[in-house]
Order: C-alpha cells, then sequence, then structure tokens
C-alpha cells in the first residue's frame, strides 16, 4: 500500500524541505510555492490532508483552502501560520472550514500527531458521499438551540425561523442541560459568553460529547486566540459577527443543518468534527456553575446511552 | 453779530412754536388770498353794478327833473295854444291873455308869444305876432322887434324853430335846438306848438316858449358833484347843451356872435380821446332815423322834405330836419313815463379826455326831445367801494392777525411746548443716567403726568420703559456678576480640560507610537517565526539524523571491541564488519549527510535571517545610538523595508536607489516615517489588485534628498487628500487607527527642516515625496521636544 498524500505550501522553501524531511517516511509528501501548481496536484491526485501558510505572496491560505475545499471536498485542511490574524482566522472558519489552525513555530511531533490523525480521519472518509438524502432530512423536524442573555434574540430568531425551524431558547446553562438531555439539537446558535462567563469549554465539551451538534457562534470579533481555540477544540462551523445580519445567519444556518444531517445520515463524518481532548481535565479553570452542567450532561447522556 | 448756519437755522426752524407760526402764517395768507380772490372775482363786479345802478338811478333822477321843467312848459305851451285856439283876434285880447300868462311864468321861461302864419291873423297882413321877453332886470316886457319887416331878420315863419311845429302830429310842442339867444345871450331853447283856430281847426300860427338854459348847467354841475366824474347834455342833433369846460365846445359863428355849440363828431374831430362817446352818440340818432323809416317811411319823408324846403335856407341842416321829421313822427306814439329808465347805453373809454384815466360814460336819453345826458364816471370810481371794502378787510385782518399770532404762539408755548420741553429735559436726564448707568436712580426721574393726551400716553409708555429698563438692569448687572463667576468657572474647567487634552493628546501619541511599534512588532514577530519554525524543525532533524550516525559509532564500538577480542571468531568479526559497513552503506543510502549538511545549511540561513531581523530591529530604533547622525538615507530604506515585511508581503517591491550622500538627521525617526509610509501603501492595495510598491531615493539638489514612496493603490479623493496630514483624520473604522500616523510623519519632516508632500489619483495610487536637507539648519536634538513627539 502507497503511502498517504499530503500536500504544503507556503512562500518560505525552507519550511517546505524541512516539512518534508518529516514527513517523507510516513507520508507521499509534495512541497510547493506556487498555488495553482498545488491546486493542480490536489485536482490529479489523492491528497488527504494539506497545510498552508497563511500570507503569501500571491495568495492568502484561507484563500487557497477555500478552492482546496472545492475542488475536493474531502481532503482535510490544515492552516500553518506565523500570526494570528483576526481575519485569517474568521475566514479560515466560514470559508476554508478548516480542521485545525496551527501557528508557528510548530513543534514538530505535535504536528505530526495533528497531520497523522487527519490522515487516519481523511482515510476512514474519504469515501463519503456528500449528497443528503433529501426525503429523510426533509422528514426531520429542525430543532435548533439559541444560547443567549438576551430575550429579545430569541424572539428576533424565532420570528424569523419558525415555522422551518423549531426554536429553543436557553439563557443559561441549567437550562441549556435540561434542553440538550431532553431534546435532539441539529444547530446551535450561542454567543462566546453567557450571564457574564466565557462557555468556550462548554462548547468544547458539546462537540466532544456530540459532534453532530453543528456550532454557530455569535462573537464580536475581538480575540483571534479565542476562535482559533474554538476552531481547533470546538470545531465550530460557523463565526458570525455580532451584532448579525438575519439574511446571513439564515444562509449559515441552513448549511450548519444540512451539514448536521449529512453527519446524520452518515455518523462516520462525526470523525472530522474530531477535537482535541475535552477540557474538563486538568487545566481549566471551571466554575462551579460549568462543572454542575458537565455533571449534568454527562450524566444524562448516560443515562440515554 | 450772530451768525446763523444752517443748522441753527433748521434748529430754530426745527421748534414746535416755530413751525406752528410758520403754518398759522401760511394759513393766513392762503385765507387772505381767498377773500382777496372772492372780493375780487365775485365782490367787485358787484359793487360796481351796484354803483352802475346808483349811477343810473341818479341819471334818471335829472333826466326826470329836467323832464318836469319841460313837460312843464309843454303843458303851458298846450294850455296856451288850447287858449289862442279860440281867441278872437284882436290885438288887446291876446296882450292880455299873454301877458298874463308870461308874467306868471317862472324865471326858467325868458320869454314866448304867439305867432301868426300870414294871413291868419289877419287877411293880408304878413307878420303879427304877439311877444314877450326879459329885460335886463327880469321882467317880462313885450316885444315887436320880430313883426317890423326891416329887422334884417328871416321872417319867423320861415325860421327853423318854427317849421317842424306845423308839422307835428301831436299835443306836444317841439323843441328846438339849444341856441344863444341873441338879446339875453344865454343859451336857451324853444318849445313850439301849432295853433289850431278852434273853428275850423286850421293852421293858425305857433305858440312859443323860450326855456333859458342856464340852470342846466348850474344842475349839472351840482348832479356832478354828487356822481363824481362829470356829466353832460347833448341836443337832439348831438350839439353839446352843457359841458363842465364849455370853451372846449363853442365856436363863434357868422350867424351867432356869441358863440355856437359843437356836435359831438365835430368835438371828436378835434379830440379823438372823446371819439368812443360821440360813436355811440351818432349811432343812436341813426337808429331814430331807422326806426322812423321803419315806422311810415313816405310820411317821413314827405315831413323832412318839408321842414327842409319850407325853413330859410341855411337855418336849419338836413340832418336836424330828418331828425326833427323822425322825432314828430315817433312822439305822437310815444307817452312821458318816469318810471321807465331812461339809460340807454354804457360805453368803455379807454382814456377819458376830462379825468384822464379809464371810465365809463353812461348815456341817458330824453323822451321827446331826444337829448342825451352822458355821464362818465371814472372805473376807478366805479371799483373805488370793492377796493376800499377789500382793502379795509384786509387791513383789519391783518392786525387781527398780529395779535392772534401772539397768542397763539403764547397758548402754544404755555400749554404744548413747555410740556413736551419739560418732557424732553426729563427723558434727557434719564439718557445721562443711563449714560453714567445710575439705572437705579432712573426711578425717581420718571416723566410727570400731563393734561395733555398725547404727551400723557408719551410719558406712560417711556415711564414703562424706564421701568423695564431699571429691571432689564437689574438682572443684567446680575447676570454679569454670574457671569463673571461663570466665566472664572468655565475658565478653570476649560484649563482643565486643556491640561487634560495636553495630557490625552501625549497619550496619544503615545498610543500610537505604540500602536506602529505593536504593528511592527507583530510583523517582526511572524517574520521571525517563520526561520524559526524551520530551524526548530530542522534541529530536531539534524538530531534524528544524528542517531544513525550514533548507529554507526556503536556499530564501530562494536567492530572495535570484536576486533580487539582474541577470543572472538571469524564470523563474528565477519558480522560486526558487515554490520558496521550497511549500517555505513545505509547512512550513505539515505543521503544523511547531505540531508545534515542542507538541514544545518538552511538552519544557518534561518538564524542569518532571525540575526538580520535583530539588527533591523536596532537600526530601525537606534537605541543605542545618538540620536542625530549622518546616514545614508538609503539604509534608513532598507531597515525599514526589512521591519515591514510582513506587511509588504504580498506585494511587488521595487527600489530605485541613488548614491546618496550622508544626511543628518535623526534616524529613527526617519524610519519610522518611512515605515508609516510603507505600511500605508500596503493598505492602500485592494484585494483584486497585485501590489506593487517603488521606492525612490534621489539627490534632489546639492542641498537635500527626495524619497518617494508610491504604491498602485486605491488613491484618494481631493477632499480626503487635503485632511491626511491633520491630526485625527483618518479613513478607517473607529478604533483602527489614530488618524495621528501621517501627522506625525509630516511633522517629522518639518523637524527635519524638511516636507512631506502627496499626489494621489483615485484608483491609480498615491505618490508621496519625503524631502530632506542634507545639513541640518539646526539640530533637532537642540530644540525643546514638542508635545506631539514626546518620548
Amino acid at each position: 500500500m502507497s503511502k498517504p498524500k499530503i500536500a504544503f505550501i507556503d512562500d518560505e522553501e525552507r519550511i517546505l524541505r524541512s516539512l518534508k524531511m518529516h514527513f517523507r517516511q510516513s507520508h507521499d509528501v509534495f512541497i510547493t510555492s506556487d498555488p495553482k501548481a498545488f491546486i493542480d496536484y490536489i485536482k490529479n491526485n489523492d491528497v488527504l490532508v494539506v497545510i498552508s501558510d497563511q500570507r503569501m505572496p500571491d495568495k492568502l491560505g484561507t484563500e487557497v483552502l477555500r478552492e482546496v475545499k472545492k475542488v475536493s471536498p474531502n481532503t482535510i485542511r490544515i492552516l500553518l501560520t506565523g500570526y494570528a490574524d483576526l481575519n485569517a482566522v474568521v475566514d479560515s472558519v466560514n470559508e476554508g472550514e478548516i480542521y485545525r489552525y496551527i501557528t508557528k513555530p510548530w513543534q514538530n511531533d505535535e504536528l505530526k500527531k495533528v497531520v497523522s490523525k487527519a490522515t487516519e480521519i481523511a482515510l476512514q472518509t474519504k469515501d463519503i458521499n456528500h449528497e443528503i438524502d433529501e426525503a429523510i432530512a426533509l422528514s426531520r423536524n429542525r430543532h435548533i438551540l439559541i444560547l443567549d442573555d438576551d430575550k429579545n434574540v430569541f424572539h428576533q430568531m424565532k420570528e424569523h425561523f419558525s415555522p422551518g425551524y423549531k426554536v429553543s431558547w436557553a439563557s443559561n446553562l441549567e437550562q441549556a442541560a435540561e434542553l440538550l438531555q431532553r431534546e435532539n439539537f441539529g444547530v446551535a446558535i450561542t454567543d462566546v459568553r453567557l450571564g457574564g462567563e466565557e462557555i468556550a469549554p462548554v462548547v468544547y465539551a458539546l462537540k466532544n460529547i456530540q459532534p453532530d451538534l453543528m456550532m454557530l457562534m455569535l462573537t464580536e470579533f475581538k480575540d483571534a486566540h479565542l476562535i482559533i481555540d474554538l476552531i481547533n477544540k470546538g470545531q465550530i462551523y460557523r463565526c458570525l459577527p455580532r451584532p448579525t445580519n438575519l439574511a446571513i445567519m439564515s444562509i449559515s444556518l441552513e448549511r450548519a443543518y444540512r451539514e448536521h444531517e449529512k453527519m446524520v445520515q452518515q455518523p462516520i463524518l462525526a470523525a472530522r468534527h474530531h477535537v482535541e481532548e475535552a477540557p474538563e481535565v486538568a487545566g481549566f479553570d471551571l466554575s462551579s456553575k460549568l462543572k454542575k452542567f458537565f455533571a449534568k450532561l454527562k450524566f444524562g447522556r448516560w443515562g440515554r446511552a | 453779530m450772530r451768525q446763523l448756519s444752517p443748522t441753527s437755522i433748521a434748529k430754530h426752524f426745527g421748534s414746535i412754536t416755530t413751525r406752528m407760526l410758520v403754518i398759522l402764517a401760511l394759513a393766513f395768507l392762503l385765507i387772505t388770498s381767498m377773500v382777496n380772490w372772492v372780493i375780487e372775482t365775485y365782490a367787485k363786479p358787484r359793487v360796481a353794478a351796484m354803483t352802475s345802478e346808483s349811477i343810473e338811478g341818479m341819471g334818471n333822477e335829472i333826466i326826470n327833473s329836467i323832464m318836469a321843467s319841460i313837460n312843464r312848459v309843454d303843458g303851458l305851451a298846450h294850455a296856451a295854444s288850447t287858449i289862442s285856439g279860440g281867441l278872437p283876434k284882436e290885438a288887446s285880447i291876446y296882450q292880455d291873455t299873454f301877458g298874463n300868462l308870461m308874467n306868471q311864468a317862472d324865471k326858467s321861461i325868458v320869454g314866448g308869444g304867439v305867432w301868426f302864419d300870414p294871413n291868419m291873423y289877419q287877411p293880408g297882413q304878413e307878420r303879427q305876432a304877439f311877444v314877450w321877453a326879459r329885460d335886463n332886470a327880469g321882467i317880462m316886457q313885450r316885444t315887436d322887434r320880430y313883426i317890423t319887416k326891416d329887422n334884417g331878420l328871416t321872417p319867423y315863419y320861415r325860421d327853423w324853430w318854427y317849421i317842424p311845429a306845423l308839422y307835428a302830429r301831436h299835443d306836444h310842442c317841439v323843441w328846438s335846438r339849444a341856441y344863444v339867444d341873441p338879446t339875453t345871450n344865454s343859451p336857451m331853447m324853444t318849445c313850439a306848438k301849432a295853433l289850431y283856430n278852434s273853428r275850423n281847426q286850421a293852421f293858425d300860427g305857433v305858440v312859443s316858449f323860450n326855456l333859458i338854459l342856464d340852470n342846466l348847467d348850474a344842475a349839472m354841475q351840482a348832479w356832478r358833484q354828487k356822481i363824481g366824474g362829470y356829466v353832460f347834455l347833448i341836443d337832439l342833433d348831438n350839439h353839446f347843451l352843457t359841458f363842465p369846460d364849455k370853451s372846449v365846445i363853442t365856436y363863434e359863428s357868422s350867424a351867432n356872435r356869441q358863440g355856437e355849440m359843437l356836435s359831438v363828431e365835430a368835438f371828436a374831430k378835434a379830440q379823438p380821446r372823446f371819439a368812443p362817446i360821440a360813436e355811440r352818440l351818432t349811432t343812436i340818432n341813426d337808429d331814430l332815423l331807422d326806426k322812423a323809416i321803419a315806422t311810415d317811411e313816405s310820411r317821413y319823408n314827405f315831413a323832412a322834405n318839408s321842414i327842409m324846403s319850407s325853413t330859410n335856407t341855411g337855418q336849419l341842416s338836413r340832418q336836424e330836419s330828418k331828425l326833427l321829421s323822425a322825432l314828430l313822427l315817433l312822439n305822437g306814439e310815444q307817452s312821458t313815463n318816469l318810471v321807465e329808465s331812461h339809460l340807454l347805453d354804457t360805453v368803455t373809454v379807454p382814456n377819458d379826455l376830462i379825468l384822464q384815466q379809464p371810465a365809463t360814460a353812461f348815456i341817458f336819453r330824453m323822451p321827446f326831445t331826444y337829448w342825451k345826458m352822458v355821464i362818465v364816471k371814472p372805473d376807478s370810481a366805479l371799483t373805488s367801494v370793492a377796493n376800499g371794502l377789500s382793502n379795509q378787510l384786509l387791513r383789519y385782518m391783518l392786525i387781527g392777525f398780529i395779535p392772534i399770532l401772539l397768542i397763539t404762539a403764547w397758548a402754544f408755548r404755555n400749554y404744548f411746548t413747555r410740556p413736551l420741553r419739560y418732557m424732553a429735559d426729563a427723558v434727557a436726564d434719564m439718557g445721562s443716567l443711563i449714560e453714567r448707568k445710575q439705572y437705579q436712580q432712573l426711578g425717581a426721574h420718571k416723566l410727570p403726568t400731563s393734561n395733555v393726551s398725547e404727551i400723557q400716553i408719551i410719558s406712560e409708555q417711556t415711564n414703562q420703559l424706564i421701568d423695564r429698563v431699571v429691571e432689564n438692569e437689574g438682572a443684567l448687572a446680575e447676570i454679569n456678576v454670574h457671569l463673571e463667576k461663570k466665566v472664572v468657572e468655565r475658565t478653570q474647567a476649560l484649563q482643565q480640560a486643556m491640561d487634560e487634552l495636553k495630557a490625552s493628546q501625549v497619550q496619544l501619541v503615545r498610543s500610537e507610537k505604540m500602536a506602529t511599534l505593536g504593528q511592527m512588532v507583530a510583523g517582526v514577530a511572524h517574520e521571525v517565526n517563520t526561520p524559526l519554525g524551520y530551524v526548530r524543525s530542522n534541529m530536531e532533524l539534524v538530531g534524528e539524523n544524528l542517531s544513525r550516525f550514533d548507529q554507526l559509532t556503536q556499530h564501530t564500538d562494536h567492530l572495535l571491541t570484536v576486533l580487539n577480542n582474541a577470543d572472538a571468531s571469524s564470523d563474528q568479526r565477519d558480522m560486526a564488519i558487515a554490520a558496521t559497513l550497511q549500517c555505513c552503506t545505509e547512512i550513505k543510502e539515505d543521503q544523511v549527510s547531505e540531508d545534515l549538511a542542507g538541514l544545518v545549511n538552511d538552519g544557518l540561513f534561518g538564524v542569518d535571517q532571525i540575526a538580520e531581523l535583530v539588527i533591523s530591529l536596532r537600526d530601525f530604533s537606534r537605541i543605542d545610538e545618538s540620536k542625530i547622525k549622518d546616514i545614508d538615507i538609503n539604509d534608513c530604506i532598507n531597515t525599514s523595508l526589512v521591519m515591514a515585511r510582513n506587511q509588504l508581503k504580498t506585494m511587488h517591491v521595487i527600489t530605485e536607489l541613488a548614491d546618496l550622500p550622508p544626511v543628518q538627521c535623526n534616524p529613527s525617526q526617519i524610519n519610522q516615517v518611512l515605515l508609516n509610509l510603507f505600511n500605508n501603501a500596503a493598505q492602500a492595495i485592494p484585494s483584486d489588485r497585485k501590489g506593487q510598491l517603488t521606492i525612490v531615493s534621489a539627490l534632489a539638489d546639492e542641498h537635500s534628498v527626495t524619497v518617494s514612496v508610491i504604491d498602485n493603490g486605491k488613491g484618494m479623493t481631493e477632499e480626503v487628500l487635503a485632511s491626511i496630514f491633520e491630526p485625527f483624520f483618518t479613513t478607517k473604522k473607529a478604533g483602527e487607527g489614530t488618524g495621528l500616523g501621517l501627522a506625525i510623519a509630516a511633522d517629522i519632516m518639518e523637524q527635519h527642516g524638511g516636507q512631506l508632500q502627496a499626489q494621489s489619483s483615485i484608483g491609480e495610487g498615491t505618490r508621496f515625496v519625503m524631502t530632506l536637507p542634507i545639513a541640518q539648519a539646526q539640530l533637532p536634538a537642540q530644540q525643546t521636544p514638542r508635545a506631539l513627539f514626546e518620548s
């Protein structure tokens, strides 16, 4: 069996050389500085994983990855960049739908771990169909969860998205936990803050427990690193500005629900939404509220399982 | 002498009293002229008409008085003729009867008698007359001188006074023309009445009476006194009977030594100024003739011819005969009417002969005799009454006006001007109080009440005004105090704000610096991250590869041990040699050495890159050098380009750097400007375009260098271009830029005695040109640093 194919693009050829030397034993590595050659190679080869730099003289990494997604949707996309540029981060979520966002300088073994995992997932899911069974999809009720302090947000969304979607609202984590136990949601729309507290760990945990729950994040676009974490640990599906535009929200919601439906119909796809280890383990100073939430949620899941 | 300037005249005229008096005078003038006009237009003609009427009345009176004596004579003649008609033709009877009659006759009758036609007293007797005349003593004496045949006189029955009576067909006597009696030498005229025989109605002769006209003159003189002007009488044939100056109208004729009266025509010829009256008198006679002709032409002609032919030649003019005939014809139909006015006409005389001025002639006509009386009155006399009236009126008005004027002026001053003046003074007082800002005293200077309602209104209004002024000024004063307090407070607040502003300005400059620094550091960090990334990775790889040599060393060690061990079998030796060789071959095959060399080379390159960045960072900041030094601006450009490399990564950078002399400047500040321009250029590139940045350095002249920074970005509108060097102006979103970058850059250039200029065109790009003097006139380091660049 031939080695899995991966491809790197960067404007600095020494990086490419170094990376190639790293992966040449385990992978069939293609390196280039030219975006056109890169896309051509991906078109003509079964490339499982691509890794792109963000800042290049001719094209931005997010643009390259968007094209990769178009020509080869099953290829897993990773961004390797030296600089946490907020626009780049947001674009990488919304347009590149990337698997990981990795900053330079990298640790070779960690990179290797991520690429290996990605290669494994890609191999598992390389034959999946991106079409969904519309009939099944339509037969299911669409149920979304709004996690927000502001009741007006809920009312606005309910008004806008009913009756296509059943809209539920939770203004705190307890309500959210109850609702998540009871109901089966396809999409959650949430801010990174709830009740004055950052709930990113909740997002990470939820994705860990329920990979088919698509996350739409509403944020004021201030902290690039938070979004990077949300990508790497929460695999959020979209990141939308707050205050948001309902039309954009509507499109995002529709896509998110289709993605959810895809995952429900082909559970193997859940692997693609693999996230790093759940954060309840040490390193996170969780508030008692969050702890309660996880306890409740786990219990619920456990019980249901 | 007091001089009257126009203003003082205006001032004088400006006083209400003067104006009032002028108005009064004007009104008086108007009234006077109206009165005058009324007098001239209505009163004068009316008065003149009245005068004329009075003259007419007087004229009629004169006529009537003359008529009275004429009528008396006429009656006497009538009675005498009636008596004589029946008397037997006896001398004693006539002598007694007529003698008595004559003696009883009044003084004006100076003679008369009975004259028989030839053969009528006694057949065969040619002449018989009983005639009386007054002697010098005024006593009637019988005279026979007319009967005497050889008295040298014309026979009486052919005389000019006798004949017309023969033809008279009425009961009145026929009046002769006036003449001067040869015996008495006084003017007289004769009334002749035909004498008819009472038995057979045959013409027997004529009864005559002589009327002396002496008293006419006196009467005329008397009337003249009464009427004014002058009066004169004209007989039937337009010969003068009387005239104020008799000498001018009498002449001596052969027939009459005492003097004959002139006819008006003759007089007019001598005195043309009399012509208007004469002409009119002539036409009156012509009218009479025409009337007679119209009445009965044949009888008139017969009478005229008969009288003419019967009368002795030369004694009667043709005209006189005609007139007499006409009169004989017409008088029969006429009766005496005392009521009727005898005024026939008035004639305007432009310049009268006697009066020597314009005059009016009133022409009267006497019935029966057809005498004419003319009253000539000067026009001035006619209008004198009216003139006198109007003059008097005006005089009284004038006399009356002055006291009225004085009283009015006095009253005006007293009741109107004085309150006004009083008020004006009070207002002036107020004005001076207001001027001196003594508003509180205004209350004591209010205007008094006045009984003149208008002034009272002004007073009330002014007082209200003053109240308001006092009120407002009080409020104003209060406000002023508050205001001053406020101003102090505000000034303090402003000072505080100013201080805060200064502080925040420093803060802003600092934050701009930090932002630029942050951007630069982030860019540099990224630039460092790239080589750092592969150097680190390469080091790991070197470590991995080095383990292969460790393996080789182990193999070599094992081989040595085996070789040194005498107990070792040859197989063992061969295996050890083979393992070592294989390891060596594998290393060779895997090109580990080459890999290592590459990795190390790349690593060294990366480290050099990092070193370059660090050096550039140091060069950029020059933190460890003196602030001012001579430096090649191209070095600054290169250093700044390295610092901006990350931002410029997507752009094509072209540098055209000329050889430049060292420039005296603060390099870190110049670098700051350059970096700012490069970053701006990078941000100006639209996403759909390949960016290009051109940096050109050149020697502008021997004193300065220029650095042009040219991009092919979006460009700027003129409005934006005009404001880019203003502090806080930014086209970026709020929070993304301080708007101080270019303001600081421009200021740095100015501090260096240079300048920063910008040109731009929309869609094509922007060019910034830095101009720097080679030598600094004054070293910026010695200047006190300005707030904007306080570090």
